[in-house]
């Protein structure tokens, strides 16, 4: 029953209408129940009177059966077996073969399996278009003067209700006595049937002084249903104004213990929420903080230079000078943003990335085909030495464009951070090696530089964060992007020496991807 | 006069540098702070230390924080991309002089930079008096009786030293240490000329220049007049 949910899902609605339809089954049960008991209860005065009529007008049919006269009960004899003034009665008696005997003719037949002798079998029937209570019983015709009854009639009620077999109360006579033709026979049934129409009326009123209560006590307990409902739930509405009065920056957590127990476990979640989402913030604001302050050195730069060469003292080669020097930090500004881009590029991503196979071998040659003319203008000797595109285990399941990002960010660094002199030339190899069995992809950038030493392993992957060499032209967050995209992509970093005992010893960089669930 | 530059960004430590030598000092560049902190232990000659915070191998603030741990007075001026009062407060705590957020203008460093060895020579204001004798930090001049004097560069850094030890000793070496740059090779017997030169265009009147035998130069305190 949806008697009071509304469109959205309401725990108060639901509750009520779960208590509401029980509640109404279970008054429409009592309503009958009490109108059955209430009848029943009604009838079984009526039917002990009724039961103790027709004994009264058996005995009086057997005594003029045995006095041989006809039966024909006073008015006032019939005037009290009748109920009440509201109701009349009416008599018959028959002989054990149906042979009608005296008193109305139009009573149905006596019920042919109301056979136990002294018992009153009491029914419902019609009679002349009224219903009638009809009560029957069937009486030994014993010696004169013996009474036909002992102790207080035994009645049975309905129809078709097999009567137990009873001991006969009279032991049935070889021989009876003398009497009118039409009343030979063993026994007498005789038959008393009256309306009840004081018993409907007194029916009623029971029914509707037990029944009328009943009714108005619904919409009371419905409504006290409804206030303890509404008092039950209103801790929720103090949560519900906690949470609004807040700040729109204040992201402390709800305090759980004030809260009802049943909502405790969903405050709590919702804390845990808050505490992500303070946490996210907070880089994000730090990150900024960070961008801004890399920004502002370049930006520095650039103005003493143009400074500069606004002098009036400046001659062509100090204008030059400042002119390419602008430029440099025009660059690294550019740079330094467009990193900061494929960072936030890269850590947004992290919820739906587009996961395709990638063949590293062929991405890999592909950026370093694309750094080779960077590489050329520094003197470095820049190479591929590793997997043939397409062949077993040299596919990842990632996104291409984050892994080309984060393979020219590693060649960047070497580029970057490798010398090279004709005595001792820069060199810097990219490999891909590919374990298809073991499931392992390596993709290992390694150059001939000045290393990374270990102390500052963990702090090359912070961003901004700069290991000094020669002209370094880096942002700083080369590794940071390497770092991310590589956590997206369920592969690990490691960095050491790429010849240790050499001095210089150089640096690899590896990255470890599992390919297990790849069909490759 | 002698700089030192401790800023890891190159174009902006060019910048700097060539602004710093048109107006005639010897200028050095160091760009992290562990070298910043070996150039200021090797040589206490330098009349200013422009410190970048931001610098690699060791922080600026700890650099400072040694450079006044050994007692030196150098005179000191943080550059740092970081704006905040959280940042100033700490850098002049530490022992800056003087402080100037990035980006900034040229005519603003300049200044800064002259009031600051200004202040290391105990001048007040730009000029600095001595006797018939002004020198104009500002202008790079110096005049007599109100008459500019034609002065080259280097005759200017070494006026500018003795001005600044006016009545001390100041020895050849430390001579050559202040007007000198790294990677510069000036002679003794460079200083004598230069000396020698500007003699010639400064002694006039009370104005002089003494020699110390074997020791040095120093030149002479004006007495005040009776």
């Amino acid at each position: 029953m949806k008697l009071f949910q509304r469109a959205q899902n309401s725990l108060f609605g639901e509750i009520l209408d779960s208590l509401l339809a029980p509640a109404l089954l279970i008054v429409l049960l009592s309503i009958g129940v009490t109108w059955l008991v209430a009848r029943g209860i009604a009838n079984a005065p009526y039917d002990r009177a009724l039961a103790h009529s027709v004994r009264v007008l058996a005995q009086e049919a057997v005594t003029a059966q045995q006095q041989e006269r006809a039966f024909a009960p006073a008015p006032a004899l019939m005037a009290l077996l009748r109920g009440s003034e509201h109701d009349q009665a009416w008599y018959q008696v028959v002989d054990e073969a149906g042979r009608h005997v005296a008193g109305h003719a139009d009573l149905p037949p006596p019920l042919s399996d109301a056979a136990a002798p002294g018992t009153v079998y009491i029914t419902d029937g019609l009679l002349g278009g009224q219903e009638v209570r009809i009560a029957q019983l069937r009486v030994p015709l014993g010696r004169p003067g013996q009474p036909a009854f002992n102790g207080p009639p035994r009645i049975v009620l309905g129809e078709g209700n097999a009567p137990e077999p009873l001991p006969a109360t009279e032991p049935p006579r070889p021989d009876d006595g003398a009497g009118p033709a039409a009343g030979k026979g063993r026994a007498l049934v005789v038959q008393l049937a009256e309306t009840r129409r004081r018993q409907a009326v007194h029916a009623g009123e029971i029914t509707t002084g037990v029944l009328l209560p009943q009714f108005a006590l619904l919409p009371l307990a419905v409504m006290l249903l409804w206030i303890a409902l509404a008092r039950g739930i209103k801790p929720l509405s103090v949560v519900e104004e906690r949470i609004r009065e807040r700040r729109p920056d204040d992201l402390s957590p709800i305090d759980e213990t004030t809260v009802p127990l049943e909502v405790a476990p969903l405050v709590s979640a919702l804390n845990v929420l808050l505490g992500k989402l303070a946490d996210s913030i907070n880089t994000q604001k730090r990150f900024l903080a960070d961008a801004a302050h890399q920004l502002k050195t370049p930006l520095a730069g650039l103005r003493m230079q143009a400074d500069l060469a606004l002098r009036e003292a400046a001659d062509a080669q100090a204008l030059k000078q400042s002119l390419k020097q602008i430029g440099r930090s025009s660059i690294r500004a550019t740079h330094t943003v467009n990193q900061l881009l494929a960072l936030a590029r890269a850590e947004g991503g992290s919820g739906a990335l587009a996961r395709q196979p990638c063949d590293m071998a062929r991405l890999t040659m592909e950026v370093v085909r694309e750094a080779v003319p960077r590489a050329m203008d520094r003197a470095l000797d820049l190479g591929y030495d590793g997997a043939e595109p397409g062949t077993r285990g040299v596919e990842v399941l990632g996104n291409a464009t984050l892994l080309r990002e984060l393979i020219r960010n590693l060649l960047d660094n070497a580029i970057n951070y490798t010398p090279s002199s004709p005595g001792r030339p820069g060199v810097i190899t990219a490999h891909v090696l590919a374990d298809p069995f073991g499931h392992v992809l390596l993709l290992q950038v390694e150059d001939n530089g000045p290393g990374i030493a270990e102390a500052e392993r963990e702090l090359v992957f912070e961003p901004f964060y700069r290991v000094l060499g020669n002209e370094a032209d880096g942002s700083g967050l080369g590794l940071p992007i390497v770092r991310e995209i590589a956590g997206q992509h369920r592969a690990t970093i490691t960095l050491e020496d790429a010849h240790p005992g050499m001095q210089p010893p150089g640096t690899r960089v590896t990255v470890r991807f599992d390919t297990s669930q790849e069909t490759a | 006069m002698r700089i030192l530059i401790a800023e890891d960004d190159h174009v902006l430590a060019d910048g700097l540098l060539r602004t710093l030598r048109s107006s005639g000092a010897a200028v050095d560049h160091v760009a992290s702070g562990a070298e910043a902190d070996a150039a200021l232990l090797a040589t206490d000659e330098f009349d200013l230390l422009i410190l970048d915070l931001g610098l690699p191998r060791l922080h600026g603030l700890e650099v400072l924080k040694r450079l006044r741990g050994r007692g030196s007075a150098l005179p000191v001026l943080i550059l740092t991309a970081a704006d905040s009062v959280e940042e100033r407060v700490q850098g002049l705590d530490f022992g800056a002089d003087d402080y100037m957020a990035k980006p900034f203008s040229l005519q603003e460093l300049e200044a800064r930079v002259r009031a600051l060895t200004r202040r290391g020579m105990g001048a007040t204001s730009s000029t600095i008096k001595h006797g018939p004798l002004v020198y104009d930090q500002a202008g790079r001049g110096a005049s007599i009786d109100g008459r500019m004097v034609e002065l080259s560069a280097r005759e200017l850094g070494l006026l500018e030293v003795l001005l600044q030890r006016a009545g001390r000793l100041v020895s050849k070496d430390q001579l050559v240490e202040r007007l000198c740059e790294w990677g510069e090779e000036v002679s003794l017997n460079a200083i004598e000329v230069y000396i020698h030169r500007l003699r010639k265009k400064i002694e006039k009147g009370p104005i002089r220049i003494a020699t110390v035998r074997g020791l040095g130069y120093c030149l002479e305190k004006i007495p005040s007049s009776p």
